[in-house]
Protein backbone atom coordinates (compact mmCIF):
# COMPACT_ATOMS: atom_id res chain seq x y z
CA UNK A 1 0.00 0.00 0.00
CA UNK A 2 2.86 2.38 0.89
CA UNK A 3 4.20 2.32 -2.65
CA UNK A 4 0.78 2.97 -4.16
CA UNK A 5 0.13 5.73 -1.61
CA UNK A 6 3.43 7.41 -2.46
CA UNK A 7 2.59 7.29 -6.15
CA UNK A 8 -0.91 8.71 -5.60
CA UNK A 9 0.48 11.39 -3.29
CA UNK A 10 3.11 12.46 -5.79
CA UNK A 11 0.52 12.65 -8.56
CA UNK A 12 -1.74 14.76 -6.36
CA UNK A 13 1.01 17.28 -5.64
CA UNK A 14 1.86 17.48 -9.33
CA UNK A 15 -1.75 18.07 -10.35
CA UNK A 16 -2.87 20.46 -7.62
CA UNK A 17 -1.35 23.89 -7.95
CA UNK A 18 -3.06 25.17 -4.80
CA UNK A 19 -1.67 22.58 -2.40
CA UNK A 20 1.46 23.26 -0.42
CA UNK A 21 1.97 20.45 2.10
CA UNK A 22 -0.04 17.39 2.98
CA UNK A 23 0.05 14.28 5.11
CA UNK A 24 -1.81 11.07 4.36
CA UNK A 25 -2.39 9.13 7.54
CA UNK A 26 -3.94 5.91 8.71
CA UNK A 27 -5.00 5.78 12.33
CA UNK A 28 -2.30 7.64 14.24
CA UNK A 29 0.44 6.98 11.70
CA UNK A 30 1.61 9.08 8.76
CA UNK A 31 1.64 6.97 5.60
CA UNK A 32 3.16 9.54 3.27
CA UNK A 33 3.82 13.25 3.62
CA UNK A 34 5.82 16.16 2.31
CA UNK A 35 5.88 17.88 5.69
CA UNK A 36 9.35 17.79 7.26
CA UNK A 37 9.95 14.49 9.08
CA UNK A 38 9.88 16.12 12.49
CA UNK A 39 6.46 17.63 11.85
CA UNK A 40 4.60 14.64 10.46
CA UNK A 41 3.47 13.18 13.79
CA UNK A 42 2.40 16.65 14.98
CA UNK A 43 0.37 17.19 11.83
CA UNK A 44 -1.38 13.84 12.24
CA UNK A 45 -2.17 14.86 15.82
CA UNK A 46 -3.55 18.20 14.61
CA UNK A 47 -5.63 16.37 12.01
CA UNK A 48 -7.06 14.17 14.75
CA UNK A 49 -7.85 17.22 16.87
CA UNK A 50 -9.62 18.93 13.97
CA UNK A 51 -11.47 15.72 13.25
CA UNK A 52 -12.51 15.37 16.90
CA UNK A 53 -13.75 18.98 16.96
CA UNK A 54 -15.78 18.24 13.83
CA UNK A 55 -17.14 15.05 15.38
CA UNK A 56 -18.34 17.01 18.42
CA UNK A 57 -20.10 19.46 16.12
CA UNK A 58 -21.68 16.58 14.16
CA UNK A 59 -22.85 14.91 17.35
CA UNK A 60 -24.37 18.14 18.66
CA UNK A 61 -26.31 18.51 15.41
CA UNK A 62 -27.31 14.87 15.24
CA UNK A 63 -25.68 14.77 11.84
CA UNK A 64 -23.74 12.04 10.04
CA UNK A 65 -19.96 11.83 10.68
CA UNK A 66 -17.71 14.59 9.38
CA UNK A 67 -15.93 13.73 6.14
CA UNK A 68 -14.41 17.00 4.92
CA UNK A 69 -13.38 20.30 6.41
CA UNK A 70 -11.83 23.50 5.19
CA UNK A 71 -10.56 26.31 7.39
CA UNK A 72 -9.49 29.59 5.80
CA UNK A 73 -7.09 31.54 7.90
CA UNK A 74 -4.93 34.63 7.45
CA UNK A 75 -1.88 32.53 6.60
CA UNK A 76 -3.52 30.10 4.20
CA UNK A 77 -6.09 27.35 4.01
CA UNK A 78 -6.18 24.05 5.88
CA UNK A 79 -8.03 21.08 4.44
CA UNK A 80 -9.00 17.87 6.15
CA UNK A 81 -10.54 14.87 4.44
CA UNK A 82 -11.05 11.58 6.19
CA UNK A 83 -13.03 8.43 5.91
CA UNK A 84 -15.84 8.10 8.42
CA UNK A 85 -14.65 4.78 9.83
CA UNK A 86 -12.19 4.88 12.74
CA UNK A 87 -9.24 3.19 11.06
CA UNK A 88 -9.82 4.80 7.66
CA UNK A 89 -7.35 6.93 5.77
CA UNK A 90 -7.31 10.67 6.22
CA UNK A 91 -5.43 13.62 4.86
CA UNK A 92 -4.52 17.02 6.24
CA UNK A 93 -3.28 19.58 3.76
CA UNK A 94 -2.26 23.20 3.67
CA UNK A 95 -2.88 25.41 0.67
CA UNK A 96 -2.57 29.01 -0.34
CA UNK A 97 -5.27 31.56 0.47
CA UNK A 98 -8.30 31.63 -1.82
CA UNK A 99 -7.65 28.12 -3.04
CA UNK A 100 -10.20 26.47 -5.28
CA UNK A 101 -11.86 24.49 -2.51
CA UNK A 102 -13.80 22.06 -4.69
CA UNK A 103 -10.75 21.15 -6.74
CA UNK A 104 -8.55 20.63 -3.70
CA UNK A 105 -11.15 18.37 -2.07
CA UNK A 106 -11.39 16.40 -5.30
CA UNK A 107 -7.61 15.97 -5.47
CA UNK A 108 -7.38 14.89 -1.82
CA UNK A 109 -10.20 12.38 -2.16
CA UNK A 110 -8.76 11.01 -5.38
CA UNK A 111 -5.41 10.52 -3.66
CA UNK A 112 -7.04 8.64 -0.76
CA UNK A 113 -8.99 6.45 -3.18
CA UNK A 114 -5.93 5.71 -5.34
CA UNK A 115 -3.81 4.94 -2.30
CA UNK A 116 -6.33 2.30 -1.25
CA UNK A 117 -6.80 0.65 -4.60
CA UNK A 118 -3.93 -1.73 -4.03
CA UNK A 119 -5.49 -2.98 -0.80
CA UNK A 120 -8.66 -3.90 -2.55
CA UNK A 121 -6.99 -5.57 -5.53
CA UNK A 122 -7.19 -9.34 -5.37
CA UNK A 123 -3.88 -11.07 -4.94
CA UNK A 124 -3.05 -13.06 -8.02
CA UNK A 125 -2.61 -16.61 -6.85
CA UNK A 126 -1.76 -19.38 -9.18
CA UNK A 127 -4.49 -21.98 -9.25
CA UNK A 128 -3.50 -25.07 -7.32
CA UNK A 129 -3.22 -28.00 -9.62
CA UNK A 130 -4.49 -30.93 -7.61
CA UNK A 131 -3.72 -33.37 -10.36
CA UNK A 132 -5.67 -36.28 -11.77
CA UNK A 133 -5.97 -38.00 -8.36
CA UNK A 134 -8.12 -35.13 -7.02
CA UNK A 135 -10.35 -35.35 -10.09
CA UNK A 136 -10.75 -39.08 -9.58
CA UNK A 137 -11.64 -38.51 -5.92
CA UNK A 138 -14.27 -35.99 -6.88
CA UNK A 139 -15.82 -38.47 -9.29
CA UNK A 140 -15.97 -41.17 -6.60
CA UNK A 141 -17.69 -38.76 -4.20
CA UNK A 142 -20.24 -37.84 -6.87
CA UNK B 1 -22.18 74.71 -20.74
CA UNK B 2 -18.65 73.36 -20.98
CA UNK B 3 -18.09 74.24 -17.35
CA UNK B 4 -21.27 72.43 -16.35
CA UNK B 5 -20.18 69.27 -18.20
CA UNK B 6 -16.81 69.43 -16.53
CA UNK B 7 -18.52 69.74 -13.17
CA UNK B 8 -20.78 66.73 -13.82
CA UNK B 9 -17.80 64.72 -15.03
CA UNK B 10 -15.90 65.55 -11.86
CA UNK B 11 -18.91 64.67 -9.67
CA UNK B 12 -19.36 61.34 -11.54
CA UNK B 13 -15.71 60.35 -11.03
CA UNK B 14 -15.84 61.34 -7.38
CA UNK B 15 -19.12 59.46 -6.89
CA UNK B 16 -17.78 56.31 -8.55
CA UNK B 17 -14.68 56.39 -6.39
CA UNK B 18 -16.78 56.84 -3.25
CA UNK B 19 -19.03 53.91 -4.20
CA UNK B 20 -15.96 51.78 -4.92
CA UNK B 21 -14.41 52.56 -1.55
CA UNK B 22 -17.70 51.87 0.25
CA UNK B 23 -18.10 48.54 -1.57
CA UNK B 24 -14.52 47.51 -0.82
CA UNK B 25 -14.77 48.16 2.88
CA UNK B 26 -18.38 47.39 3.74
CA UNK B 27 -20.21 45.46 1.04
CA UNK B 28 -17.75 42.79 0.00
CA UNK B 29 -19.30 39.45 0.76
CA UNK B 30 -17.29 37.76 3.45
CA UNK B 31 -16.54 34.15 2.74
CA UNK B 32 -17.14 31.73 5.56
CA UNK B 33 -13.92 30.74 7.25
CA UNK B 34 -14.85 27.26 8.40
CA UNK B 35 -16.80 24.77 6.33
CA UNK B 36 -17.69 21.33 7.60
CA UNK B 37 -19.07 18.65 5.31
CA UNK B 38 -20.82 15.58 6.69
CA UNK B 39 -21.31 12.08 5.35
CA UNK B 40 -25.03 12.59 4.71
CA UNK B 41 -24.30 15.51 2.38
CA UNK B 42 -25.11 18.22 4.89
CA UNK B 43 -22.76 21.16 5.37
CA UNK B 44 -22.10 23.74 8.03
CA UNK B 45 -20.29 27.06 7.54
CA UNK B 46 -19.07 29.53 10.12
CA UNK B 47 -17.82 33.04 9.65
CA UNK B 48 -14.52 33.79 11.37
CA UNK B 49 -16.34 35.95 13.93
CA UNK B 50 -18.62 33.07 14.99
CA UNK B 51 -17.75 31.55 18.35
CA UNK B 52 -18.10 28.04 16.87
CA UNK B 53 -15.29 28.78 14.44
CA UNK B 54 -12.77 29.60 17.18
CA UNK B 55 -11.58 26.07 17.90
CA UNK B 56 -11.14 25.23 14.22
CA UNK B 57 -9.36 28.49 13.46
CA UNK B 58 -6.99 28.02 16.40
CA UNK B 59 -6.03 24.55 15.21
CA UNK B 60 -5.62 25.73 11.62
CA UNK B 61 -3.46 28.62 12.80
CA UNK B 62 -1.28 26.13 14.71
CA UNK B 63 -0.84 24.07 11.55
CA UNK B 64 0.00 27.13 9.45
CA UNK B 65 2.37 28.49 12.07
CA UNK B 66 4.28 25.20 12.09
CA UNK B 67 4.34 25.01 8.31
CA UNK B 68 3.73 28.40 6.67
CA UNK B 69 2.34 28.35 3.15
CA UNK B 70 4.74 29.82 0.63
CA UNK B 71 3.35 31.69 -2.35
Amino acid sequence: MKEQAEKAFKEMLEISTDLDKAVLYSGEEAVVSNFPDGLQATMVKKAKELSAAGAVRAASMGSAPLTQMVVESAGGTVFLVHEPQDDGLGMLATAKKDSRIGLVFYDLKTCIRDAQEVDEEPIDEEPIDEGPEADAGAEVEA
Amino acid sequence: MKKLLKFFGFVSILGSAAVGVYYFFFMRKKKPSVELYFDDGSMLAFDESASEAGEFLALADDVLALSPVIG
